[in-house]
């Protein structure tokens, strides 16, 4: 095993680099090599026949495709782990099977109807099972297979029971006998396959997928940019769902025959081995997944055990070399781009200084209650009083500064303002607005941004698609007016970020560095306009450089009109910025004041300087 | 009142030590590896399928096959954690550590088709599962020693688990594996240690399950669910919580099945599963963990 860890490190290393490459190239975008590749298949089955064997290998390729990238929307967008794409398989396969034999309903009026009840069945099972955990979800989604298929053989007078249905023919209207066609089924199965995977490309890139991925990545992070996890899992839930369904109903029509043998729990758990193995989250990956699993058991079909026995190892090698997959880049791209890189990328940023006339006349104008009141909230975690009784306040255009020793309770006051933990006594007002028993999604959306110790950025989502998360949230009628745009590219090549390369915007920030981390989540920040910004020790880890970097733009923010609280250990660095200075101990605010009478304060040297001096 | 008994509060109490006997071992893994095995399926039929292969195969004595079946299934055991647990060990991510199981579980189901291909069979040497008539209350021994068994192991690892040092120990790794290994006690250790518990009340419960049970190589994934469902009743890291969520599964299912038929056990499952779910989230007896950012 001990040469086992580089190996597999840099042969990871070397397809995670390829899969960039890939993608940067025109090639890499679905509506370009979609058509391509699914239009090879039609010329593949007029060579080899239609009703041929290699057809129908792609055939059950393409319809177990169809079903996986619908699995990957909740497991790998999501990363709702779900053992019962199955059940929505077998749902379909019963929808489409019972209106044809039972009702001889037409194709197109079947399948569409078999996506629908798969879009319900998800909704159904998703809405309770989206505020579970991983195993919870896990567990549910199991028992979701055992029981559907329970209720298949209990339910016989629809869908025949343990004998099943057939024959299941693709009839073509109302009331038409079913089609000889030996074309019918096959272009049927490769237009499909090719809409889903357009379609699962487009919930990638679309809000709720970049939502979903986030919430997988980093919960608490996509929290504080207003995204609803649950909300993101329930929706991605129900797709997948929908997409296994309309699966299971095109299988129904290749089988001609069902019964229950052919949904086992076994089914499930092939369908997620597909996702994983090819890539859960990625845009292809789960479709090179289902080629692998088809094509491996046919072509070890004469060694009766082995066959088996590599799936199963196969199954553990994955996650052990491999757990992301074969193909591991998640990012998508972004249409949208910062402001002011097109006409003059050079100096740009420098000539839009914020107007002092009309930022200070915004910030001279603002009424009394403007800004942020804290007045005496108080939090405790068991018998530790975290916060207690503690007041403060911040106005527009005034940069507050937080600091006391560890464990007096600074960054609790900002989980407490941001609303990730409520607080138990007291009240915070924003702008005259109480918002004390608001939820954090909502306090993200009145124009609270925050930053946090650690930076909780996506490690599976491209540096743009960041940006794109937190722009969407600008919320309306912001004491900000200005297009902060300048600022964040400012903010992003302060961390060493170009945001005119591509590739650079293009590249997951898993791949990147805490410095550069730091800036972008500040650029996110501010990216979303707030009125009140909250930065948890912004300058940790960083150089000399990039700290005085990071003081100028927060004090030309603050003069734009936004208030801000920074926690901070650097006392030279709280000195310049902060206008005012708050310094907590035990929970309490020890003292409060301007930051050059700091130093001279007697009770402030004792508790946080320490010693009497 | 004797029908009730007879139907339900019976069948359903030793169907409840089976889901108890699989929630017991799904626990005592869980708290030290963060990990469900779903392979323990195949674990719980290898003793007595390797009973059979020693004693019914090759007509050797069955003390024998006892002991041969002991060391493999304890081989099994130790190359299951080394490869398929050990390097998810409290990741935090279910992912993994399901498709490794379930990996393992597949090549496993596949080597113990291979002496009997496939083939269910009769184990001859089980506890009697013939229903006595005690004043018009039918009970077998059969079902009264799986409950018997069931209350005692849990019993008996209740009191290693609180009363000894390597109990102690284990707990250490299952609420900070960092911290404890920072005061040296190894994860990995702790892990091959539950492992082989685990892997001991497997062999209890497939000797006790043949007495109803052909012996397969594939025990079906509804044994697993059912002990799924029952230690996350009790709570998925509390070893005496498997006594309320084995039976509260076994008398629950047993009456689905009594008053509705066999296809609605899996939905009183599932529904026992969903409402505690919701309601409880950690379980009868589990502990909620601490949010912190």
């Amino acid at each position: 095993m001990s040469g086992m860890p580089g190996l597999a490190q840099r042969m990871n290393r070397g397809l995670h680099d390829a899969s960039e490459r890939v993608a940067a190239t025109p090639f890499g975008r679905p509506v370009v090599h979609a058509p391509l590749v699914f239009g090879l298949l039609l010329v593949a089955y007029a060579v080899q026949g239609p009703g041929s064997f290699a057809t129908y290998t792609i055939l059950t390729i393409l319809i177990y495709g169809i079903a996986v990238l619908g699995l990957n929307i909740p497991a790998g967008f999501g990363g709702a782990l779900s053992l019962g794409q199955g059940a929505s398989f077998a749902v379909g396969a019963y929808t489409v099977g019972a209106l044809t034999v039972d009702n001889g309903w037409p194709f197109w009026a079947t399948l569409p109807v078999a996506a629908l009840v798969g879009l319900v069945f998800g909704l159904v099972l998703g809405a309770p099972a989206g505020r579970l955990g991983e195993i919870g979800l896990a567990l549910i989604s199991l028992g979701a297979v055992l029981i559907t298929l329970d209720l298949i053989v209990a339910l016989d007078g629809i869908t025949g029971g343990v004998t099943g249905l057939s024959p299941i023919g693709l009839i073509t209207g109302f009331g038409a006998e079913p089609t000889y066609s030996l074309w019918l089924l096959p272009v049927l199965v490769t237009a499909s396959a090719l809409v889903a995977y357009l379609l699962h490309y487009a919930v990638r890139v679309s809000l709720i997928g970049r939502s979903a991925m986030a919430t997988r990545d980093e919960p608490i992070g996509a929290t504080a940019l207003g995204i609803s996890g649950y909300r993101s899992k329930v929706v991605t839930f129900t797709l997948g769902s929908g997409f296994g369904a309309y699966a299971g109903g095109l299988f129904a029509y290749m089988a001609q025959y069902i019964s229950p043998d052919a949904f086992t729990a076994h089914l499930s758990i092939l369908l997620l081995a597909m996702v994983i193995l090819g890539g859960a989250g990625s845009i292809y990956g789960p479709l090179l997944g289902a080629v692998i699993l088809v094509l491996l058991p046919q072509a070890l079909a004469a060694y009766a055990h082995v066959n088996t026995i590599i799936y199963g190892a196969t199954l553990m090698a994955v996650v052990l070399l491999r757990p992301s997959g074969l193909i591991s880049r998640t990012a998508a791209p972004v249409r949208d781009r910062l402001r002011a890189s097109a006409d003059d990328p050079s100096g740009a940023e420098e000539r839009e200084k914020p107007e002092p006339a009309a930022a200070a006349e915004r910030i001279r104008n603002a009424g009394p209650d403007a800004g942020l009141q804290v007045r005496g909230i108080s939090r405790s975690f068991g018998g530790l009083k975290a916060l207690d009784s503690v007041s403060l306040g911040v106005r527009p255009g005034e940069v507050l500064a937080l600091i006391g020793p560890n464990g007096s309770g600074k960054t609790t006051v900002i989980n407490v303002v941001t609303g990730l933990y409520p607080a138990e006594e007291g009240r915070i007002v924003l702008d005259s607005e109480d918002i004390t028993r608001l939820k954090a999604r909502r306090i993200t959306e009145l124009g609270v941004a925050r930053t946090f110790q650690t930076p909780k950025t996506f490690p599976g989502l491209s540096v743009a698609e960041h940006l794109f998360l937190a722009k969407r949230l600008q919320p309306p009628g912001q004491v900000v007016g200005e297009d902060l745009d300048p600022w964040v590219r400012r903010l992003l090549k302060l961390g060493g970020i170009d945001p005119d390369d591509p590739r650079m915007m293009a590249r997951e920030t898993g791949q990147l560095g805490h410095g550069q981390l730091r800036f972008l989540e500040i650029a996110m920040a501010i990216r979303h306009s707030p009125r009140l910004l909250l930065l948890d020790e912004p300058a940790a880890g960083l150089s000399q450089i990039e700290m005085q970097g990071l003081e100028q733009v927060t004090r030309e923010l603050a003069d734009l009109g936004i208030a801000v609280i920074v926690v901070e250990h650097h006392l030279d660095l709280v000195t310049r910025l902060a206008d005012r200075v708050v310094v907590l101990e035990l929970g309490k605010v020890l003292w409060e004041g301007r930051p050059d009478e700091l130093m001279d304060a007697e009770a402030v040297r004792v508790a946080y300087l320490g010693g009497a001096g | 009142m004797t029908d009730f008994i007879n139907n339900v509060l019976i069948p359903g109490a030793a169907g409840g030590a089976t889901a108890g006997l699989f929630a017991l071992a799904f626990v005592v893994m869980y708290r030290t590896t963060g990990v469900l095995n779903f392979a323990h399926g195949q674990l719980v039929m290898l003793m007595p399928l390797g009973v059979l292969v020693v004693s019914d195969l090759w007509g050797l004595p069955v003390v024998l096959g006892l002991v041969v079946a002991v060391l493999v299934l304890a081989a099994v055991v130790l190359m299951e954690e080394r490869v398929a647990i050990r390097p998810f060990v409290q990741s935090g991510h279910a992912m993994p550590w399901i498709l490794s199981t379930l990996g393992f579980s597949v090549v496993l189901a596949e080597l113990m088709a291979i002496p009997y291909r496939a083939q269910p069979v009769r184990f001859p040497w089980g506890i009697s599962a013939k229903a006595h008539d005690l004043g018009g209350i039918q009970v077998s021994w059969a079902e009264i020693a799986i409950v018997v068994a069931f209350i005692l192991l849990v019993a008996a690892l209740t009191i290693f688990d609180r009363r000894t040092t390597t109990g102690l120990r284990l707990r250490a790794v299952a609420q900070d594996k960092d911290g404890a290994a920072a005061i040296g006690i190894s994860p990995g250790a702790a892990s091959r240690l539950s492992a082989l518990i685990a892997g001991g009340i497997a062999a209890i419960t497939g000797l006790l399950i043949v007495s109803t049970q052909l012996v397969s190589p594939e025990l079906g994934l509804t044994f697993l669910f059912n002990g799924f469902v029952a230690a996350a009743v009790g709570g998925l890291d509390s070893l005496h919580g498997v006594i309320a969520g084995g039976f509260i599964v076994g008398i629950v299912g047993q009456t689905a099945a009594t008053y509705m038929g066999g296809n609605y056990v899996q939905i009183a499952m599932f529904s026992v599963l969903l409402v505690v779910y919701l309601t409880r989230p950690h379980g009868l007896f589990g502990r909620a963990s601490v949010r912190a950012v």
